[in-house]
């Protein structure tokens, strides 16, 4: 069970439902590859071309978020656990961070 | 085809990650797989996502992202799932909780992991200068592309997932354990806990709540079928500074440590990172929004001892 957040962001497609076009793939590690080195995890791309397909194939643009959380007010979400008192010996603490 | 699991068995382990005190929990049945190797596994992915997510470790994915802020950076998508699921968090907590309040934590001190802090200089106040009070930049103006897996920060922004991270996690290994084979599975890091699918006792996992005024004492123990639960206190992660003490809770609007009568708040939710993003909202908002949700269970301490409580909490508060 993957968790999704709400609000627009969580509109993005996760990774099952995510159609990469091959050519993507290929351009992007390309991208993360210099002469002699090898392949990096993180790589630094480039400006908005990276932001089209090859082929013809035009990728729907990337989520900007924009504007003031505060203007969106709190969303509700799912309902909160069941939680019952208890006097059975604690497995764990939530202990404060 | 048959369902009976005539011996439940558990295995458990506790270590540090993520700065914190962690510990994982695993139910299997007698016929399924080994919870160590479920352990192992639920270890391996805890220090995979800290690798890519720690702020304090130069070669992150979080790290690159804030060096290279105005640029397309290509992580891994657990870190695009981790900017998502932060940027949630700040609409979910209209702001209360913010990412981009990693500037300001590092102004005010808190720029390496926090057991490294308090031993640098043998613990002498460091000699910082904290920035004037600002509020933070906020995460408008962050690009998120999941099919390319590329993220961008506006300049400016420092990205710090905070513990909305170690939710998150505590959310994914969980998850991820039940997938593995696991029965049931609890996932504790510093806190922030997950916990999921067969529960070891018959009323649920029994956690406790550390009274954070009272050493050894326990605010509330509950059982908990499934769901998550966050605490979060300014009187834990508090460091010297030149100017007094810091703590690590940054209140968005002034870039500065929150000055609250709130001194600490656990909420019940079905997530962790939705616990913790709430926990946030209460501890920067007060009491007063106890009666505005239904979809958590909380309780606050303020610093004069006082409590409150939603109704589900109030009988389990000792």
């Amino acid at each position: 069970m993957m968790t999704e957040p709400r609000g627009r962001v969580s509109r993005a497609p996760g990774r099952a439902g995510r159609r990469r076009h091959p050519a993507a793939a290929g351009r992007v590690l390309a991208a993360g590859l210099s002469a002699g080195t090898a392949v990096v995890l993180v790589g630094i791309l480039g400006g908005a071309s990276s932001a089209r397909q090859s082929g013809g194939v035009e990728r729907p643009p990337a989520v900007v978020v924009h504007g003031d959380a505060g203007d969106r007010g709190i969303s509700s979400g799912q309902p909160a656990p069941a939680v019952t008192p208890s006097d059975a010996p604690p497995l764990t603490t939530s202990q404060a961070s | 085809m048959g369902t009976t699991h005539p011996h439940p068995r558990v295995a458990e382990a506790r270590r540090r990650a993520m700065g914190s005190d962690a510990h994982l929990v695993v139910v299997t049945h007698s016929d399924g797989r080994d919870g160590r190797d479920l352990l192992a596994a639920g270890w391996g992915r805890i220090d995979q996502l800290e690798a890519r997510w720690s702020r304090f470790r130069a070669d992150s994915e979080v790290s690159a992202l804030n060096r290279h802020a105005g640029l397309r950076v290509r992580v891994s998508h657990d870190t695009v799932v981790l900017v998502q699921h932060a940027v949630a968090a700040w609409e979910l907590t209209a702001g209360r909780f913010d990412p981009t309040v990693g500037a300001a934590l590092v102004g005010h001190g808190y720029d390496r992991d926090f057991d490294e802090l308090l031993a640098r200089d043998g613990g002498a106040r460091p000699p910082l200068s904290s920035p004037p009070p600002a509020p933070v930049p906020g995460p408008a103006g962050i690009e998120v592309d999941p099919w390319s897996d590329e993220v961008t920060l506006p300049v400016g922004v420092t990205f710090d997932p905070g513990g909305i991270g170690k939710g998150l996690a505590a959310d994914l290994v969980a998850s991820a354990l039940v997938d593995a084979g696991a029965a049931g599975a609890l996932v504790n890091l510093g806190g922030d806990l997950r916990a999921i699918g067969t529960p070891l006792g018959a009323a649920g996992w029994t956690i406790g709540v550390p009274d954070p005024l009272r050493s050894h004492h326990e605010l509330a123990r509950i059982a908990l079928a499934e769901g998550a639960v966050a605490t979060t206190s300014r009187l834990r992660r508090r460091w010297p500074t030149a100017h007094g003490q810091a703590h690590h809770l940054i209140d968005p609007a002034t870039g500065e440590p929150a000055e609250t009568d709130v001194v600490a708040v656990t909420v019940i939710a079905d997530q962790a990172w939705r616990a913790d993003a709430f926990a946030k909202l209460l501890f920067f908002a007060g009491p007063t929004e106890l009666a505005r949700h239904r979809d958590f269970h909380a309780v606050l301490v303020t610093a004069d001892g006082g409590h409150h409580a939603t109704p589900a909490l109030e009988g389990a508060l000792r």
